[in-house]
């Protein structure tokens, strides 16, 4: 009696599990989770995380080849929101994909660029306007600071700038908090 | 209207000044300091571009960028990073004018009423600045708004509306009376504090009746001057969590700025403000009429020249003053950092020293002093972990960061600054959002057109291709054509 | 603060946190002589007991969460959680439950959910219901006043230190004699069996006594503002309505309205349980439906269940409504 009460629950519990693992891939459930792992990254398309935007690395995320702490440009924010999201421990900034730094924008110099449109094609979101032989230029608010234009200009001419006066991202910061024991 | 008629603030503090204050309600003038800073930033730290340049000189009024304008005339003789009155303690983009002494002003003569307050570079004057004609023509969207005067300043420390009223209340009423005009409504609500009686009978003296002015006085509670608070027990409308005063189609002015309106209605644009400087321990007051981009030190130097106790609370503590209210205010070293539309008040001396916190013991005190009817404690539980989520929940924009859950903290919480912290943090995140959303949406497009090309581009290899193989083909076949006529020519 | 000037400067009358649990302590001490003197050395022992237990076991979870000692325990939050908790224990409570029940009371009731402030329900309230679930026979032994209880009488002491280690069995005869059930338990198999009740024979004068002395205790803390009002005023009102009605629809639950106030632990409840501030709502209305949960669930328990007393629950289960009344009447009526 015992064993077959042990046995049906067993089967019983195979199956219904079985059935809602198959029912959780069937809904792409892929999918969603690619795109609220993206929703968490900042969108900045630097490429630092090793994969060549932040879609891509949402996908490795989601497979489980990659950690969550590769995005420097997300910071500790965006890692403890996805190790929330996903379950997992909230790792520090995996420094060797690079550090957060003050959001920035890039600056062509116009009187340097020659027009060779180069930059343009290497730019994420289309934030570099310009026709061949003719001065380029960067839309600063469309700009995410990727620094992805730097490379391929032949005469340099973009730099990186703060996004913003250091006034303007001011923020009120946080009190003291209570008692913890000094250490 | 008297008590009765007016809708009941739930929470808020009765806060005692000391009986023996000695507020000094003579309207003094600081000299034009030699020096003007103009610091190029609007309310919502945004810095501004400048358009003069250097050398150029300017006339009283004059813009010297989007909304603001030189206090005097004079030259620009610098464009430097300086410090100015500010908790963040940044230096910012600021152009220096060497005044010329003359004072000439630019005659404003716009037309249209609002182009002439715009030009006029009217800020409210009572606490975060904003552009008054925005405001103004915000509410003007409703038809016919309802008008407040505010002029309750209920925080202690701060005289100068008070000292406004009765020095000037001919001048205040006809202000009231040309914006009454100027917005086509019946009357103006004038709001004031029934401790004010001085100022009160000034303005009684005056006949308001005649000037369709509604004198509304109310028992001292602070914060009723806060707007949400104010239009709450004037109007018995409770502000949503997302509104402000003109989304309901209230304007509500400080009685400072209604003057520096009038003043800009008549032509003379608003190059100052009355400031209170008090002493820490709130005995001794002065208030004194200031050019902005004034100096801080050289009013303060003034201020010393004219009153001893001041003088004497000065040289307890020479090194830092506190910008603001004892509430609402913050600490600043004493520098050069110039007055603005902002800097209702200064006070000097030692501040009280911080209390170390301790836990939260849910007593709920903060609870009842709340003006809105927040849950601080809860608010307090979400800033410290950062969680906006839940301080949106808990209404977190709705705190008027009165500092009255502080007062009232047995723990000693800094439960507003938390709240700072918390409206900062939110605010940043929601640019951080913004940003992200917009690349995202640039960065599919991009994508999906470099795919579309790159298969495009596969696809007209993929033709010429296939062509060229034509082409061979149909090279074979003239070939075999013209080998087939040979031969056939032997036959022939 | 935000500002530069604190709330005493500024004329705002502020109670600091040790301010508000010593002035609790000392609103309960009447009310604890007056159980020492009446009920003998146990409800002593008990207390010191349950007070240095707590303390030790406060000290070693602050520890363990790497927290400053020090100020969290001289702010006097958990010698008043021990406190309450020992005055709801029978005087011949035994040491090993009692010291179990703090245990309970500081590391399941507190330090789990995050230490001062961040418990959701009353520590010494979860502290009495582990015990009561556990020991069931114990905590409903209550001795009567009597001989053996006698304070001045330094022979009893010795009984009684080997009946806090040992337990009632181990002294027989002259021990058995003087336990019964809690006299409301008492109270209440005499209204099943349709006994007629004396009240006055059921030694209720000195209950009476002791309910008295913490109504004194929790107006003293209402006019020194400590407390407010609403929630003793609340839970009272609803107890007392709801015992009306019980008498309305069955007659046979006899006993008059004030004994039944009087009687058990209401007034402790009412004002020093019912009113703990960090697990109690924070606005007025939802302060008010909260007392009237806890005054009309002590009395649905006490009469219509199989325990001895309603209070300890009626707190637990409000305690559980908590942020939902925060949430309905001071934020939603907003939305
Ligand atoms: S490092 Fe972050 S921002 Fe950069 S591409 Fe990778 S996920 Fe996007
Ligand atoms: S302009 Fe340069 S730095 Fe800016 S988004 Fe484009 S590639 Fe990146
Ligand atoms: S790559 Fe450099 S030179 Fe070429 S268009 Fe861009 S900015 Fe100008
Ligand atoms: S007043 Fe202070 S201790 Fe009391 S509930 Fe509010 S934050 Fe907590
Ligand atoms: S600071 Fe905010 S939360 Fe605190 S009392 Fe004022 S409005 Fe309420």
């Amino acid at each position: 009696m015992l064993w077959l009460a042990l046995a049906s629950l067993t089967v019983l519990c195979l199956a219904i599990g079985t059935a809602f693992a198959k029912l959780d891939r069937a809904n792409n459930a892929e999918e969603i989770l690619i795109n609220s792992i993206n929703d968490y990254l900042p969108q900045t398309q630097c490429a630092q995380c090793n994969y060549p935007g932040c879609r891509p690395y949402a996908e490795a995320i989601a497979k489980g080849e990659a950690d969550v702490n590769q995005c420097p440009p997300g910071g500790e924010a965006t890692i403890h929101a996805l190790a929330k999201l996903l379950g997992r421990d909230a790792l520090p900034l995996d420094t060797a994909y690079g550090e957060r730094k003050a959001p920035q924008v890039a600056l062509i110099d116009e009187n340097v660029c020659i027009g060779c449109t180069l930059c343009i094609p290497a730019c994420p979101v289309d934030a570099i306007v310009g026709s061949a032989k003719l001065m380029h230029t960067v839309i600063a608010s469309d700009c995410t600071g990727c620094e992805l234009c730097i490379a391929p200009c032949p005469v340099d001419c973009i730099s990186l700038v703060p996004k913003q006066h250091e006034v303007s991202a001011w923020q009120h910061p946080a009190p003291g908090t209570v008692h913890r024991k000094e250490s | 209207m008297n008590h009765t008629d007016i809708h009941p603030l739930s929470g808020g503090l009765a806060l005692s000044v000391p009986t023996n204050a000695h507020i000094d309600a003579t309207l003094h003038t600081a000299p034009l300091a030699p020096q003007l800073y103009l610091p190029l930033v609007d309310y919502s730290r945004t810095v501004l571009q400048p358009n003069v340049t250097l050398g150029q000189s300017v006339l009283a009024g004059q813009s010297v960028a989007r909304g603001i304008i030189a206090p005097s005339s004079g030259t620009i003789t610098a464009y430097i990073e300086h410090s100015w009155p500010h908790p963040s303690n940044t230096q910012v983009p600021t152009l220096v004018l060497q005044s010329d002494g003359q004072d000439r002003f630019i005659p404003i003569d716009h037309v249209h009423p609002l182009e002439r307050i715009e030009a006029a570079a009217v800020h409210g004057l009572g606490g975060a600045g904003f552009s008054t004609a925005a405001k103004i023509r915000k509410a003007c969207e409703f038809g016919r708004p309802t008008l407040v005067v505010n002029a309750v300043e209920c925080e202690p420390g701060i005289a100068c509306d008070d000292a406004l009223m009765q020095q000037q209340p001919r001048a205040v009423l006809e202000a009231c009376r040309s914006l009454i005009e100027l917005l086509g409504v019946y009357s103006a609500q004038f709001a004031i504090e029934d401790d004010k009686q001085l100022a009160l009978n000034a303005l009684q003296a005056c006949e308001p009746e005649q000037y369709a002015v509604d004198i509304v006085t109310l028992p001292v509670i602070y914060p009723s001057g806060a707007e949400a608070p104010l239009i709450q027990r004037l109007t018995g409308i409770a502000l949503e969590y997302d509104q402000r005063a003109a989304d309901v189609g209230v304007v509500c002015l400080n009685v400072a700025t209604v003057l520096s309106i009038h003043n800009a209605l008549q032509g003379r644009p608003a190059v100052d403000r009355i400031v209170s400087i008090t002493t820490q321990d709130l005995h001794h007051s002065i208030n004194i009429r200031t050019r902005f981009g004034t100096p801080v030190n050289a009013l303060m130097t003034f201020a010393a020249s004219i009153n001893p106790a001041i003088a004497t609370a000065l040289q307890q503590n020479s090194s830092t003053i506190t910008v603001g209210g004892p509430l609402s205010g913050f600490q600043k070293t004493l520098d050069t950092s110039p007055i603005l539309a902002t800097t209702n008040a200064l006070l000097v001396g030692p501040a009280d020293p911080v209390p170390t916190p301790s836990a939260c013991i849910r007593c709920a005190e903060c609870t009842v002093a709340c003006p809105v009817n927040l849950l601080p404690q809860e608010l307090y539980t979400a800033a410290v972990t950062e969680d906006i989520d839940t301080a949106n929940r808990y209404l977190l924009d709705v705190c008027v960061l009165c500092g009255c859950c502080d007062l009232v903290c047995p723990a000693d919480i800094p439960l507003t600054s938390w709240f700072r912290f918390a409206k900062d943090a939110k605010r940043q995140r929601q640019q951080e959002q913004t940003a992200a959303t917009l690349a995202r949406a640039r960065s599919d497009n991009h994508n999906e057109r470099e795919t579309r090309r790159a298969q495009e581009k596969a696809e007209a290899d993929a033709a010429r291709r296939a062509q060229a193989a034509q082409r061979k083909e149909s090279a074979a076949d003239i070939k075999a054509a013209i080998a087939r006529a040979k031969n056939r020519r032997p036959r022939s | 603060m935000s500002g530069a000037l604190t709330h005493n400067r500024l004329g705002v009358k502020r109670l600091k946190t040790s301010t508000i649990m010593s002035s609790v302590m000392l609103a309960l001490i009447p009310g604890s002589i007056l159980m020492v003197y009446w009920l003998g050395p146990g409800v002593l022992m008990n207390l010191t007991v349950s007070v240095l237990v707590a303390v030790a076991c406060e000290a070693l979870c602050l520890r363990c969460r790497q927290r400053a000692i020090t100020p969290m325990i001289a702010d006097g939050s958990i010698v008043l959680a021990a406190w309450l908790l020992a005055l709801c224990l029978p005087p011949a409570f035994p040491f090993g439950p009692l010291i179990v029940g703090t245990l309970a009371m500081c590391v399941l009731g507190k330090h789990l959910y995050g230490g001062l402030g961040q418990n959701l329900f009353n520590p010494a309230m979860v502290g009495y219901a582990v015990l009561l679930v556990s020991f069931p026979t114990a905590m409903t032994t209550w001795t009567q006043p009597g001989e053996l209880t006698a304070f001045n009488d330094t022979a009893n002491w010795g009984s009684w230190w080997a009946l806090k280690w040992h337990g009632v069995s181990s002294l027989g005869g002259s021990w058995d004699a003087i336990t019964q059930a809690t006299p409301l338990d008492h109270l209440r198999s005499l209204e099943r069996q349709s006994l007629i009740v004396d009240v006055d024979a059921l030694h209720s004068p000195p209950w009476r006594a002791l309910s008295l002395a913490w109504l004194a205790g929790g107006l003293y803390l209402l006019v020194r503002g400590i407390i407010r009002w609403h929630i003793p005023v609340a839970m009272l009102v609803a107890a007392a309505l709801t015992h009306l009605a019980y008498r309305f629809f069955f007659p046979e639950y006899s006993l008059p309205l004030l004994p039944a106030l009087f009687y058990g632990a209401l007034m402790l409840g009412a004002f020093f349980i019912a009113t703990d501030p960090v697990t109690a709502p924070s606005s007025v209305r939802s302060r008010l439906c909260y007392g009237a949960g806890i005054g009309v669930l002590s009395m649905v328990i006490r009469t219509s269940s199989n325990y001895p007393e309603g209070v300890a629950f009626a707190v637990l289960l409000m305690n559980a409504t908590t942020p939902l009344l925060d949430r309905w009447f001071v934020l939603d009526k907003r939305l």
